[in-house]
């Protein structure tokens, strides 16, 4: 059934009305003619099946109507996703570009404050070799330290 | 016959829906952070220790401003999504 909805929603808005219209129009029309089609000699005897006719027409018109109207009602939540899902795209886009700024602007300044940090430990560089010497054991626990790797037993 | 062929592709048609497309990452977010650095073996002076800790350091703020980005770019993004499927 949902693909007889889809193929519906796939006829312009304009074809779909008009066609309604007319289904309606005609069945209206003919329910009424045929009140009075009994005083027009020779076609009177078609009264009947145009009657029948007729309000078949207008029962489908009514019912083409309502269904019109509900097609327009998910046409229209269809449209309203589609901004913001287009809405969505976009902030999202800003928040990226925003996000990336902050990121490099914040590597920048550690990268900064490194360069300083290196830079004043060549200028003490002599007091702080002085009054010590680092053991092998300490370089030892750092470098497995940093590559998180298990230290072998104390021997 | 064969035009019966094309019917699926007609009606899988309509399994399109109208959710927003998947952000991409901030191509700053798609580097891992870097090994840390180590000390030359038989190193003595103090300092060149101080400077590859100093080095390590820097390491790990700037993989630490990494994941306080992934953080917030999830925090922003999910809000947007939410807004849009709402």
């Amino acid at each position: 059934m949902w693909q007889l909805q889809w193929v519906i929603s796939l006829i312009p808005d304009s074809v779909l009305i008009w066609f309604i219209n007319t289904v309606l129009l005609v069945g209206a029309i003919g329910t009424v003619a045929g009140f009075f089609i009994k005083f027009i000699p020779f076609v009177n005897q078609y009264r009947l099946p145009v009657q029948i006719a007729s309000v078949i027409l207008l029962v489908l018109g009514v019912y083409f109507k309502g269904g019109y109207a509900t097609e327009m009602a998910w046409r229209d939540k269809v449209k309203a996703a589609e901004e913001r899902a287009a809405l969505a795209e976009k902030q999202a886009e800003e928040a990226n570009g925003k996000i990336q700024t902050q990121i490099v602007e914040k590597v920048k300044v550690v990268k900064e404050n490194t360069v300083v940090y290196r830079d004043r430990i060549k200028e003490v560089e002599k007091q702080i070799d002085a009054k010590c010497e680092v053991a092998p054991e300490a370089v030892d626990i750092h470098n497995a330290a940093a590559r998180n790797v298990k230290l072998e037993k104390f021997k | 016959m064969r035009y019966l062929l094309l019917l699926p592709t007609l009606l899988l048609t309509g399994c399109l829906t109208t959710a927003p497309k998947f952000p991409d990452i901030p191509p700053e977010l798609q580097k891992s952070c870097p090994e840390l650095n180590e000390v030359a073996s038989g190193t003595k002076e103090l300092s060149k220790v101080l400077d590859v800790v100093v080095v390590n350091y820097s390491t790990y703020y700037e993989c630490r401003v990494k994941v306080d980005a992934w953080l917030q770019w999830h925090k922003e993004q999910k809000e947007i999504f939410d807004k849009a499927v709402k």
